[in-house]
């Protein structure tokens, strides 16, 4: 399954693919087709701001925390999400695209 | 064994400096299989056996070639043993589908069944009523024989388990399980997909009615797998599927099938993979598996020592010096297992699986880790100094999550 939004006046493609997972709760891998250059260590406010806690990062990886997701981002703008409720893509690409919003 | 020549056949090897570790999810294919699948394309391309001409006649003799190959690579009987399949899901699923089941029909399987191998029997029981008894082996994956013995009863009909697990690494011991089946009758089909690939293999000597495996794991091309099917077995197994190149006859209400593996390979075949098949063997049989058997050995020996340095690390299957393929499945305590293999990807070009591997039963009951695991899996091109990146790498994801 695939999304297209706009970043920084892009537009930009995200992917989502399952990834195997347990019980009622889905696990997802999803990236966008170009490379975002996210800066990491700059984002952890913002990312706040949308309730979304930096549980530790550095410039190559960011563990957050989500409504009970586990979100593992790449500078790259791939992300592993974990815990996904109810188990929907849809649920996985809107939390994606949440955070990549909340980008400054 | 030459390694650098070994991973010169390999373009992925050639061009990039990935670590591929994925072996038990699909091997690298080397050139001389795509060469040999080209060449079909190229110089061949005919539907074998379907028209009278010269191009079409070349295609069947390479593809019957190529059900010898494989037939003698296992130790089966090089004239029909060995029917081919889409892959060993497939050639399971043909004996599942092909064994006439009668009421209070039993099977016996294991809990480190990968569900491929699980699975249709489930079916078998939502379908047909047949009863499974499922004989759960220790954390490290092994079985006590005995069990398998006093589970035995006289309706069971099957004992399916497969030749190496996919998780733990363990191997089964074969010989004795088709030994208790036989004494009592019972069949057996193996599921040699985490096997074939890694050690030899003879069906004579094992004794088994089935076995099954798919060639990607093995350097071969997606999309194919065999299904050996013993002489005593052929004709109580009905095909999967029925259509064209099957039939010797046929009338308006009845057909009659061919013999040997033609009888079960229904509708046009995926030719070029059966040829990729067996250029796959011929690779693996110019190596050599004392060869192959030496080399992994060693990787793994490396594999386990270096992850049991972290003492939250937990590693699963046989312990070192015990029996085993190269596959190595841990976690990282707290951590979850597909955090763990993105960071390897991302920090060290490492490409490892997570998750369940298709085998719920085992994560759920045996090792009783249901959001799974991480898997490390070698093969023949691999070398130590992948293996110790691999092992920096972990060092690295080790100081970042759980400091
Ligand atoms: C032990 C085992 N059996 C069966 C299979 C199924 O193989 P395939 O997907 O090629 O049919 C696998 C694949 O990983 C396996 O590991």
């Amino acid at each position: 399954m695939r999304e297209t939004f706009n970043y920084r006046d892009k537009s930009i493609t995200l992917y989502c693919i399952n990834l195997c997972s347990y019980g009622d709760s889905g696990d997802y891998e999803l990236f966008p087709d170009e490379d975002m250059g996210i800066l990491l260590i700059d984002q952890v406010k913002n990312l706040d701001d949308i309730g979304c806690s930096v549980v530790d990062v550095n410039e190559s990886v960011g563990f957050l925390h989500l409504r009970g997701m586990e979100i593992t981002l790449y500078p790259s703008g791939r992300m592993i999400i974990e815990n996904v409720k109810p188990d929907d893509r849809l649920v996985a690409i809107e939390t994606a695209r949440n955070i990549f919003q909340a980008l400054r | 064994m030459n390694i650098e020549k070994i991973r010169s056949d390999f373009k992925i090897l050639r061009d990039s400096d990935v670590v591929y570790l994925d072996n038990a999810a699909t091997s690298l294919t080397p050139d001389s299989v795509l060469l040999s699948m080209n060449r079909f394309y190229e110089e061949i391309n005919a539907n074998p056996g379907r028209s009278v001409h010269t191009l079409a006649s070349t295609a069947r003799i390479l593809y019957d070639d190529a059900h010898r190959s494989v037939a003698s690579f296992i130790g089966a009987d090089k004239d029909g043993e060995v029917i081919f399949t889409k892959n060993a899901t497939e050639a399971i699923n043909l004996v599942a589908s092909g064994i006439r089941w009668r009421d209070g029909d039993r099977i016996i399987t294991t809990a480190i069944e990968h569900h491929s191998n699980f699975l249709p029997w489930l079916r078998l029981k939502q379908r047909y009523g047949v009863k499974i008894d499922i004989i759960c082996p220790d954390t490290s994956g092994q079985f006590n024989l005995s069990e398998f013995k006093e589970i035995i009863n006289d309706k069971t009909r099957l004992l399916a388990f497969s030749h190496a697990s996919n998780v733990l690494g363990s191997i089964t011991p074969a010989k004795k399980l088709v030994s208790i089946a036989r004494d009592r009758k019972v069949l057996t089909l193996i599921d040699g997909a985490q096997f074939v690939p890694h050690r030899a293999v003879d069906v004579k000597e094992l004794g088994c009615d089935f076995y099954a495996f798919s060639a990607h794991k093995m350097l071969g091309p997606m999309g194919m797998g065999a299904l050996y099917v013993s002489p005593n077995e052929k004709d109580n197994l009905s095909p999967l599927i029925l259509g064209g190149g099957e039939v010797k006859d046929a009338g308006l209400d009845f057909f009659e099938l061919l013999p040997s593996w033609e009888g079960f390979e229904g509708g046009t075949q995926n030719v070029p993979g059966g040829l990729g098949f067996a250029s796959a063997i011929e690779y693996i049989e110019k190596t050599g598996f004392d060869e192959i058997v030496k080399h992994e050995e060693k990787l793994t020996k490396l594999l386990i020592q270096g992850l049991c340095r972290f003492d939250k690390i937990e590693t699963y299957g046989p312990g070192l010096g015990e029996d085993r393929t190269g596959i190595v499945s841990f976690n990282i305590h707290g951590v979850n297992p597909h955090r763990v293999s993105s960071l390897y990807n991302e920090w060290g070009n490492i490409l490892i699986r997570s998750g369940h591997m298709c085998a719920y039963p085992l994560m759920k009951n045996i090792i009783k880790r249901p959001r799974g695991v991480v898997r490390a899996s070698t093969y023949l091109y691999n070398t130590e100094d992948e293996v110790n990146r691999f092992l920096e790498v972990t060092e690295k994801i080790m100081k970042f999550t759980l400091k």
